[in-house]
């Protein structure tokens, strides 16, 4: 009897916790409208998309806002709960990031409008569901293309990347633009952390360089094969600034502020009524060249021939040397 | 209130045939089988690939069940020819999941948004009618697995995990037994991986990490609460399977709960653990006295 009560206390104090309105009291102002944001993974490029999706709304919106940020730490139970309790809450918008993150929430939520950032899902994705996409990828052939820009007397790399859904089609697509300029790009995948300092040791020695595309699990590690860069003098060539505050050499990317900015963007657009049928998928045309020049010059590479090429594709080069390089290191 | 238990139900729900096999194997054959991790995947990426392709959703399931009951048989097998620990034998057989799945599937994520399932019409409908369709199709894994524990070949598969070794000194032939437990088990696995991806939009190679975990822990939670209050024998089959749907739905409930009350994720497996000791202490104190 004592053990039954002991459980049912337990529960119930759940249970009228559980229910409690955690919503502010109504008062005379107007009705703020409700975005939850659902962050998968604990991540600095995270943080920052949903900085510019957040600063951006705010500042555009004429009515008050309020964001709901979910973060659901890598787990696919937690992120389903995540999403079950924003759709509970009444929200106005949801603003997933990444792509299976996206492809959850239009799966569960039909009837409002879903704005997934950094995401890349086919066009037949959002024909039974409120879906607006930003995609943030840049195409790996152009990376390839403004490295042997830069390089064109290297003919050997080396691309290491995770088993990821985005990440998978771009290595073939990168490989295949290197082999028609010449470049022979080897492949090591990693599943895991671990792998990466294997991946790292086992490096070809004709390899000539190291490509990393924007692979969150491999940039996690980024200071694993900026070590292996410097140690063979080799560039560590990246695709997100994180990275190269990180101490990777040079990157061709998008700012990842700019894909919460575009996302924001698109956001205001439904909120005025547009519906996300009439919204094609955001594009970041927007490129840049993040570098980092304590980097460049451990892995011995010539910072005049970045810049020529950037100068002369039109790219803004970002220095983005700083503290961080010295933590890793 | 309604939307705490909705939440809890609908999650609860895919997971029942995971829970199930993770019963079969954890209480019934006394194993702790980690094939388990990655049969969830297989089932989701064989249904995922063969729909994608065009194949009737029907025929995906199915396939997806074979496939499940074969990763299973194959840990038997590692188990019976290799001499491997069931453990490790369990452990090895996800490893090598892991590399069947990602060319099964050729590619990490498949997207099911668009493609039709076996409850794409129903939910087509609106969501009652859609999970009921589930709960139907849960409703018949349940039935079929009750009547399985009840049958001959479950008393069977009960003695295995209770005494092998005498088992086969009475002429049983326990390497059939320890290859349809172990089957089942996966297939019910994989049932649940198949289910889940239909529901969540998509099939991912990541998907199955930690769910043995989950539902080793939600049935040894639900056995805890519920055995001690069971003692005839004749109620063990059932009680055991209530069991496995009061741990899951425990499990969910304090989760969805801890999540309404605005705790930081940092903190939230922290406190669910917390939460889930205190569940066992109580049922353990209990145990203890009597």
């Amino acid at each position: 009897m004592k053990q039954v009560f002991c459980y049912l206390s337990l529960i119930s104090l759940l249970f009228i916790t559980g229910c409690h309105d955690n919503t502010p009291p109504k008062t005379a102002a107007p009705k703020a409208i409700q975005v939850g944001i659902i962050i998968p993974i604990e991540h600095p490029a995270m943080d920052e998309i949903t900085q510019g999706f957040e600063d951006t709304l705010s500042a555009n919106l004429k009515r008050p806002v309020e964001f709901q940020v979910m973060r659901a730490q890598g787990d696919i139970n937690l992120q389903r709960s995540m999403i079950l309790q924003l759709q509970s809450k009444n929200i106005d918008l949801f603003a997933p990031i990444a792509t299976q993150t996206t492809e959850m929430t239009a799966s569960m939520i039909k009837d409002r409008p879903i704005v997934g950032l950094a995401a890349l899902l086919p066009d037949s994705a959002r024909t039974n569901s409120q879906l607006a996409l930003v995609d943030d990828e840049i195409t790996p052939t152009q990376t390839i293309q403004f490295i042997h820009a830069i390089y064109p007397e290297k003919k050997q790399f080396t691309i290491v990347y995770s088993n990821n859904d985005k990440i998978d089609p771009q290595v073939k697509e990168a490989v295949a633009a290197g082999a028609a300029l010449g470049l022979q790009i080897n492949q090591r995948m990693i599943t895991a952390l671990p792998d990466l300092y294997s991946v790292s040791q086992s490096l070809s020695p004709q390899t000539e360089g190291i490509i990393v595309l924007k692979d969150v699990l491999v940039v996690s590690g980024i200071a694993t094969l900026s070590k292996a860069a410097d140690d063979k003098h080799i560039p560590l060539i990246t695709s997100d600034d994180g990275s190269v505050q990180n101490g990777a050499g040079f990157a061709l990317g998008v700012k990842e502020y700019q894909i919460g900015v575009e996302g924001a963007k698109v956001a205001l657009q439904i909120l005025q009524g547009t519906p996300t049928t009439d919204i094609p998928v955001v594009k970041m045309t927007h490129l840049s060249v993040f570098i980092n020049k304590k980097a460049l010059a451990l892995q011995g590479q010539d910072l005049s021939a970045i810049q020529k090429q950037a100068d002369l594709q039109h790219y803004a080069i970002v220095d983005v040397t700083g503290d961080r390089l010295g933590a890793v290191k | 209130m309604i939307a705490l238990l909705l939440a809890t139900l609908t999650q609860s729900l895919t997971l029942i045939p995971l829970a199930l096999g993770i019963n079969l194997s954890y209480t019934i054959l006394r194993a702790t089988d980690m094939t388990i991790d990655g049969s969830f995947v297989l089932g989701a990426g064989v249904f995922a690939q063969l729909v994608t392709m065009g194949f009737s959703p029907y025929l995906a399931f199915a396939a997806a069940l074979l496939c499940g009951a074969l990763a299973g048989s194959f840990t038997a097998f590692l188990q019976n020819g290799g001499k491997v620990d069931p453990l490790l034998a369990g452990i090895l057989s996800s490893f090598i999941l892991y590399s069947v799945n990602m060319a099964i599937m050729g590619r990490p994520n498949i997207n099911l948004l668009t493609t039709p399932t076996l409850f794409s019409t129903a939910f087509g409908h609106g969501n009652v009618l859609g999970w009921l369709s589930v709960a139907l199709l849960i409703g018949l894994f349940v039935i079929a697995f009750y009547a399985l524990l009840q049958s001959r070949l479950g008393l069977c598969l009960r003695a295995f995990g209770d005494n092998a070794a005498l088992l086969s000194r009475q002429g049983y032939n326990v390497t059939y037994l320890r290859i349809s437990g172990f089957g089942l088990n996966n297939l019910l696995a994989a049932a649940s991986g198949a289910i889940t991806a239909q529901i969540i939009g998509y099939a991912d190679i990541g998907m199955g990490v930690g769910m043995t975990l989950v539902g080793i822990g939600a049935i040894i939670l639900g056995q805890h609460i519920l055995l001690p209050f069971i003692k005839k024998h004749y109620l063990r089959a059932g009680s055991e399977l209530l069991a496995a749907f009061i741990g899951i739905a425990l499990y969910f409930f304090i989760l969805n709960s801890l999540l309404r009350l605005n705790i930081n994720p940092i903190y939230l497996k922290l406190l669910l653990g917390v939460l889930l000791a205190l569940f066992l202490r109580t049922a353990t104190q209990k145990t203890r006295l009597s």
